[in-house]
């Protein structure tokens, strides 16, 4: 809209490209694009340029466009405080979602699996004794980990309800199981509510508030969530009495775990009667999760087997309308545990076992970084790429055995019986000198 | 968007005021701008620096606004965003310096040869085009018998190499109108409505204005991604790199124009008296008719501008 280029009411050439380039004022711009869009002739143009402007020769001349109006200080530190902002969220969701054991789970579970020597209640002054100490939660741990009864109609009855709890925590005070530790031993950490339960976690915190509205309302059934001594198995196990609504029957669910934590599915769960009746079996769902319902009081035995896995057991009491609540970080296998193993899990790494018998038998090896060439007594050279981990023979583009192998500069040299040297700079490909 | 008259800051400096005077700055910032531009090494004085930055704030009225006036700091902004290396090689030039002329010519021959080929389709005419161009640029056209050069209508905010293509793409076209005519698209060109009953002259000036009313309330990038996508013919990627976006994003918006365009067409039709069913007669039963039924339509009233600038501009050039 010069008089230089054309007359009339026209972008111009520096308006147009201005336009293209972004570098035109926001009102510019708008104003630009009123034109725009109805004058055939401008869009003719700028696509025309358009077109042009994908030969890179000519981008390398381009410098890029300027924004003409200044941006505010804040705008321009706005994506850095977004990005502060998201970095401070991703922060607190490690740290809250981070798993409080730094150990593997077996450990874990030996925490809370006490000897039974000291599930008896221990002197409070008693000297902390690290490899003894029962690093199990307190007894009242449990009851202050229930949520605390909403400011509803049941706020009457509050002291009722307290002394209801106190009432049950006693009468069920043999099955609670570790007196209160060492005040240096005794962590939250260590309590059983931090073991990875998977999705159970929200049933175990979830559960207890029906229970404490139905003391509320004087139903005088029982409540609170106990916790049996655990014995010195790797099983975490916690038992919620009255939190089942299946009639008189408890109910067991759980999760199998892998020390890694991640979910074992397919595991077998036997559980065995002790009064002699047919044992019930499930298999773990996708999630490592089973469920065991339907089952009358008494004494059960327990076993979760995997593949590859060693073999757990434990036995546990059961009253009406139990809900066990249980995790089972299975350890791998040993020789001397009882390991259930299929034939689709008896696959060997027949390379590595073929591979470790060549870096037995060789006589010399070569490093350069993680690459090292070996020579067996065969005049065979092999390669490992990984220090040693894996080694696979080197296709020989030689005549006859090697008879010595070298490091040449960054890369390896062999000699072969016939005197002849080669070279190269990775041990695959090789070049006679 | 004509260059708005000297006022809110805008007025011209005397004749004897300095370079900073003239541009409207202090003089240590003039230095700054004068030492980033490098415009000692094309020949160009201070004064003809701060003439032509002058020239461009004022062309543009320093990105800021008619209503606003111009602040010091705004100005200076402004100065700062522009592309001044170049700005003072294309003044420099302008002024017949030679010194720039073999700047511009070792930094931007071979870049505007491509692009002249690029733009005209073949290695002959794109040269042809170059070469017309240097002419020009060079200022062997006289006006009112003064050598003339467009370069100094660079005003520094693009590039001076997309300054360079659109004047190739405006010299291109204004040559293609000189020598070719325009054919008139056939009927053919045009699908035939798919309504069943043909459409009364009343109920088309209805549907005109309609189309109007409900055009007219679109925003101006919208306008423009509509004419130049249905009236044009241009692709999704050639829209995309205009508008800096990616091709999904103006198929989208595309998609959600031609919708809501619909949608706001039939209200408009069914609250000037028309029901619904007529309406939708008129529309066709998809949106993506709205190219083919009201192409005609469009073109009337998207095409506001007189398509014969060029024309008018070719008898000039």
């Amino acid at each position: 809209m010069t008089e230089h280029l054309q007359p009339g009411p026209h972008l111009d050439a520096d308006q147009l490209a201005a336009f293209a380039e972004g570098a035109l004022a926001g009102w510019e711009r708008e104003q630009a694009m009123l034109h725009l869009a109805g004058c055939e002739a401008c869009r003719e143009v700028l696509f025309l340029a358009q077109i042009a402007v994908q030969n890179p020769a000519e981008e390398a001349v381009v410098a890029p466009a300027v924004i003409v109006i200044p941006t505010p200080i804040w705008r321009r530190l706005a994506p850095l405080a977004v990005a502060t902002a998201l970095a401070a969220c991703l922060v607190t969701a490690v740290l809250v979602l981070r798993p409080k054991h730094p150990v593997a789970p077996q450990a874990d579970v030996a925490q809370v699996a006490p000897p039974p020597a000291v599930n008896e209640a221990a002197p409070a002054d008693r000297p902390a004794a690290p490899q003894a100490a029962p690093r199990v939660h307190r007894p009242t741990v449990q009851p202050t980990r229930q949520p605390a009864p909403q400011p509803t109609a049941a706020d009457a009855s509050s002291a009722d309800q307290n002394s209801a709890v106190a009432a049950n925590r006693a009468g069920a005070a043999d099955r609670i199981a570790a007196a209160p530790a060492p005040l240096g031993s005794v962590s939250d950490d260590a309590s059983i509510e931090n073991l990875p339960l998977n999705n159970r976690n929200a049933i175990r915190l979830a559960a207890p508030q029906p229970a404490v509205a139905g003391m509320a309302a004087g139903t005088g059934r029982a409540v609170g969530a106990l916790v049996q001594p655990l014995p010195a198995s790797p099983l975490g196990l916690r038992i919620e009495h009255g939190q089942t609504s299946t009639g008189e029957f408890a109910k067991i669910a759980g999760t199998v775990l892998d020390p890694t934590g991640a979910s074992v599915p397919g595991a077998t769960v036997t559980l065995r009667p002790a009064a002699g009746a047919a044992p019930t079996q499930v298999k773990t769902d996708a999630r490592g999760g089973f469920n065991l319902a339907g089952l009358p009081a008494g004494h059960y035995d327990l076993q979760i087997a995997a593949p590859g896995f060693a073999t757990v057991t434990r036995s546990l009491d059961l009253q009406a309308r139990d809900l066990a609540l249980l995790t089972s970080p299975l350890q791998p296998g040993a020789a001397s545990e009882t390991v259930t193993v299929e034939a689709a899990a008896a696959a060997l790494d027949t390379d590595s076992s073929t591979l470790a018998s060549t870096v037995q038998a060789m006589t010399q090896t070569v490093a350069q970084g993680k690459r090292i060439l070996g020579l067996d007594p065969d005049g065979a050279v092999s390669l490992s790429t990984n220090r040693g981990r894996r080694w696979k023979k080197v296709k020989p583009q030689w005549t006859g055995k090697v008879v010595h192998i070298a490091a040449s500069g960054d890369g390896f040299e062999i000699t072969t019986d016939a005197n002849a040297v080669w070279l190269s700079q990775d041990g695959k490909h090789w070049r006679q000198r | 968007m004509d260059s708005a008259p000297a006022q809110d800051g805008l007025g011209e400096a005397p004749p004897s005021a300095s370079p900073a005077e003239r541009a409207g700055i202090p003089a240590s910032a003039f230095a700054e701008l004068w030492t980033l531009a490098e415009a000692g090494a094309c020949e160009l004085s201070e004064v003809e620096f701060g003439l032509a930055l002058a020239a461009s704030g004022a062309r543009c009225r320093f990105g800021v606004p008619p209503a606003e006036t111009v602040s010091p700091d705004r100005r200076m902004a402004f100065y700062r965003a522009l592309h001044l290396k170049e700005l003072a090689l294309a003044q420099a030039c302008a002024l017949g310096r030679d010194i720039a002329w073999r700047r511009f010519l070792e930094s931007y021959r071979s870049a505007l040869t491509q692009a002249a080929t690029g733009i005209a389709g073949s290695s002959a005419l794109g040269e042809d085009l170059a070469g017309a161009l240097y002419a020009e640029l060079y200022g062997l056209k006289e006006r009112n018998g003064e050598r003339h050069s467009p370069l100094a209508g660079y005003s520094g905010r693009g590039s001076l190499m997309g300054w360079l293509r659109a004047i190739l793409a405006q010299r291109h076209v204004d040559r293609h109108r000189r020598t070719h005519r325009e054919s008139p698209l056939g009927d053919a060109d045009f699908a035939a409505p798919p309504a069943a009953t043909p459409a009364s002259p009343a109920e088309l000036t209805q549907l005109n204005q309609s189309v109007g009313r409900t055009l007219g309330r679109l925003q101006a990038e919208d306008r423009l991604l509509l004419a130049s996508y249905f009236l044009d013919g241009r692709t999704l990627l050639e829209l995309a790199r205009l508008l800096r976006v990616h091709e999904a994003t103006v198929s989208r918006r595309l998609k959600r124009l031609t919708g809501e365009i619909r949608k706001s067409l039939l209200k408009d039709l069914q609250a000037h008296g028309m029901s619904r069913r007529a309406a939708e007669e008129r529309l066709g039963a998809d949106p993506r008719d709205l190219d083919l039924n009201f192409d005609l339509n469009l073109r009337n009233i998207l095409q506001t501008s007189p398509p014969t600038a060029f024309s008018q501009q070719a008898g000039k050039t």
